[in-house]
């Protein structure tokens, strides 16, 4: 028998992040080029009397778009970005075990770059009183645990009680 | 809440891009529908009121050839509109500003009508509006009287610039989409 670790990070999880980062990208550039098609359609159609009309409908799709794209970018494309950081981060960083009672509060918080985390409560642990998970692995996260690995104060495995050899 | 808060913190860059995007497409839609000055023929009026869009498109209805557009411009203070008379091919004018752009103005090589503006023995104007009787040229698209105003009201005359590129023979120009806009215009009730 041995002790069972469940790895929350992996090399997988930066391919995966990548992949989806790209596609929203993807998401990003369609969104402006549709954007555009749009505002030169209206372009085209425009004539003497609803020139002002079609200018207004161009002024409109470009502002949705651009909002869409900006939405896109701001939101998804930096989160993921930051994630693969984090992600790296926890991968290379320096491993601590810590012992205690853990649990998953509800508490989220954004830490530096915005990467969403939910706090994880420490009890009996000799100097840590609360560690982080990243919100992408709490389902992964076993809050019975007694024992986990820390990497900067993130939750990077836990001992998932014991395996036979 | 968190969603909110999240797209309120970037409320900046959706309110930059929106007026961003005002401009840019306000410019950029301009210089798409526009036409160059060789294939534009540009009416600029002092007169109150014009329907200008209506007047545009009733006179595009049959454009003259390499004709794309009609422009009509009416007198604004804006800064910016400050060149549009010496920009335009037909100018409609009260008669003050008559006298006052009489340099600009190129003489019209027929024989004046009584009320016309001759100056030197010259045409300049063909009188589209008489205040004494009342009677206009192309009204359903003027307004030639002001009701209530300190600026008196005038006599109002069909005028070309002596610079357009659109007068025909008068001056050299290669085509004549002047001319033929301006009988359409007075030949409008």
């Amino acid at each position: 028998m041995k002790k069972k670790t469940v790895e929350l990070y992996s090399q997988d999880d930066i391919a995966a992040i990548e992949k989806k980062r790209r596609i929203w990208i993807a998401a990003a550039a369609a969104a402006a080029l549709i954007t555009l098609a749009v505002c030169v359609y209206f372009c085209i159609r425009a004539n003497t009397l609803n020139a002002e009309r079609m200018l207004l409908y161009c002024i409109i799709s470009s502002v949705i778009g651009g909002w869409i794209v900006i939405s896109i970018l701001r939101f998804p494309v930096y989160d993921l970005k930051y994630a693969k950081r984090h992600t790296m981060a926890i991968l290379t960083g320096e491993r601590e075990e810590v012992r205690g009672d853990f649990t998953v509060t509800d508490e989220r918080v954004r830490i530096i770059n915005g990467v969403s985390m939910y706090k994880v409560a420490v009890d009996g642990a000799e100097r840590v009183r609360s560690l982080q998970l990243f919100a992408d692995k709490k389902e992964l996260f076993d809050g019975s645990a007694h024992s986990v690995i820390s990497v900067h104060g993130f939750i990077a495995a836990y001992e998932a009680g014991y395996e036979n050899d | 809440m968190r969603t909110i808060k999240r797209i309120l913190s970037q409320l900046h860059r959706y309110v930059l891009w929106a007026l961003i995007s005002a401009v840019v497409w306000a410019f950029v839609f301009t210089r798409i529908t526009d036409a160059s000055p060789k294939r534009k023929v540009t009416v600029y009026t002092d007169a109150p009121a014009v329907s200008e869009i209506t007047l545009e498109a009733k006179l595009e209805e049959e454009l003259p050839d390499g004709i794309k557009m009609v422009k009509v411009r009416h007198f604004t203070y804006a800064a910016f509109n400050s060149d549009a008379p010496s920009e335009a091919d037909i100018l409609i004018l009260s008669e003050s500003s008559v006298k006052e752009h009489l340099d600009m103005l190129s003489p019209i090589p027929r024989d004046p009508r009584e009320g016309d503006y001759v100056e030197g023995g010259s045409l300049y104007g063909i009188k589209v509006f008489d205040l004494a009787s009342g009677s206009a040229v192309c009204g359903e698209y003027f307004t030639y009287t002001y009701i209530v105003s300190e600026t008196p009201n005038q006599n109002y005359y069909l005028c070309f610039n002596k610079d357009s590129i659109h007068l025909g023979g008068w001056n050299g120009s290669a085509d004549d989409a002047a001319l033929i806009i301006a009988e359409k215009i007075l030949s409008m009730k």
